[in-house]
């Protein structure tokens, strides 16, 4: 039970990373990761609002009817993104005016409605809270890796202090738009290349689970769209081999 | 069956209904707490941008009635000493609203000039650059005639030397009313 819970929330840390993963979230990636400070301030406000949203999400699964669950998926992701927004403007306004428009943003991250739809309208409140959890950590880590990497060679500063050597020798490109897509390309690879020592990248298996239309697929069964696409599966791995 | 699809489309009408409600209540909690906070720090900030136009000012006013002030004018300070003026302007560019604070000094002359919204995007060297340039270009200026307009800015930058010389003529105005 235990294990199942840790499961879950580190899950989306490594295995499931969203960013470097599952590669959602990508504009406030890219966008956000010139600054250390502003990366951090970023994961840390779609931390709080994955485990919010993802919480009372879970917890009004039952009542949420299907036909209307995305208009109040998106009704409770941004009503969790404007609290956080607007504490954020009275409390921490420096980090308010650095993250700008990506802040309310946060509402159309697909991180964020992914694991709505994905996992908190069919589990538990505590396990959705700690899925939250887990790949809010998993976006800040990527975040702050990418930030890191981009300001301290791009700019030759760290958090904003100037670092001596660097700050002679920085390639500004990497501060660029260019930049972040290269960074944000080698930290993937470098991704690939941890999970291919655990096993590899798992090929996308043809059950309902993280099928977005599942819940609308009514034309197969999954037993049958598996028994069908099996044997392909197998003659692919076949050839590949 | 048409009775069990209105019913369950009514289910879904009044389930988000409810939702937007509870979501409505939570941020009104929230803006009551926050609000407040929020005007407190604008207010200080614009208080901060004052003595950055008016480097030499030992203390402001109160917010002085405006009579006849141009529309871009927004609020004027005296400076206690009788140095001169601040003021904060705001003008429409034809994208955005576009804010700004200008210290006049008593005889006419323009003693420094802070933005306080942006034209530009965060982290754009080459128009921050520009912008300092054209901030310069009024500095010590009693017209607008020398202003500098910025290249991909042009509609924010003549917006902008329209309400610096409405701001000069009113601080003229303030000067021979007194």
């Amino acid at each position: 039970m235990k294990n199942n819970k840790l499961s879950i929330l580190l899950r989306g840390i490594i295995l499931e990373n969203p960013v470097l993963v599952l590669v959602l979230g990508t504009c406030p990636t890219l966008a956000q990761t010139t600054s250390v400070i502003g990366a951090v301030g970023m994961g840390i406000a779609a931390t709080l609002v994955l485990i919010l949203s993802n919480a009372v999400i879970s917890a009004l699964r039952n009542l949420i009817p299907d036909t209307v669950r995305i208009p109040c998926y998106i009704v409770i992701i941004a009503t969790f993104v404007t609290v956080v927004q607007l504490l954020m403007h009275a409390y921490l306004p420096a980090l308010y005016e650095m993250l700008g428009v990506y802040l309310a943003l946060i509402v159309v991250n697909c991180i964020i409605l992914g694991r709505a739809e994905m996992f908190a309208r069919k589990n538990g409140v505590l396990d959705s809270a700690l899925d939250g959890l887990g790949m809010g950590l998993g976006f800040l880590l990527a975040l702050f890796i990418m930030a890191t990497v981009r300001e301290v060679l791009g700019a030759g500063t760290f958090a904003g202090i100037a670092l001596p050597f660097f700050k002679t020798y920085h390639i500004p490109i990497l501060n660029q738009a260019p930049g972040g897509f290269l960074v944000f390309g080698i930290l993937i690879a470098v991704m690939n290349k941890i999970k291919e020592k655990d096993g590899g990248v798992k090929r996308k298996s043809f059950s309902c689970e993280g099928c977005p239309s599942a819940a609308h697929c009514k034309k197969v069964s999954c037993s049958e769209m598996s028994e069908f696409h099996a044997p392909m599966a197998k003659e692919e791995n076949e050839n590949d081999a | 069956m048409m009775e069990k699809k209105t019913l369950s489309l009514m289910k879904g009408a009044v389930v988000l209904t409810v939702i937007c409600m509870v979501a409505a209540i939570l941020l009104g909690v929230v803006n009551r707490f926050a609000a407040p906070v929020i005007e407190k720090a604008e207010n200080e900030k614009k208080l901060a941008t004052l003595s950055v136009v008016l480097p030499d000012a030992k203390g402001f006013s109160d917010p002085l009635e405006l009579e006849g002030a141009p529309a871009t004018v927004k609020t004027v300070y005296e400076e206690t000493s009788g140095l001169g003026y601040a003021m904060l302007c705001e003008t429409e560019t034809g994208f955005d609203t576009l804010a700004f604070s200008i210290g006049i000094t008593a005889d006419g002359k323009i003693a420094g000039l802070a933005l306080t919204s942006v034209f530009y995007s965060a982290g754009d060297k080459g128009k921050e650059a520009a912008i300092e340039n054209l901030i310069d270009s009024y500095k010590g200026q009693s017209d607008t005639e020398n202003g500098v307009i910025i290249s991909g800015a042009t509609k924010s930058s003549n917006a902008m030397k329209a309400a610096i010389a409405d701001a000069l003529d009113y601080a003229k105005q303030l000067k021979e009313g007194k």
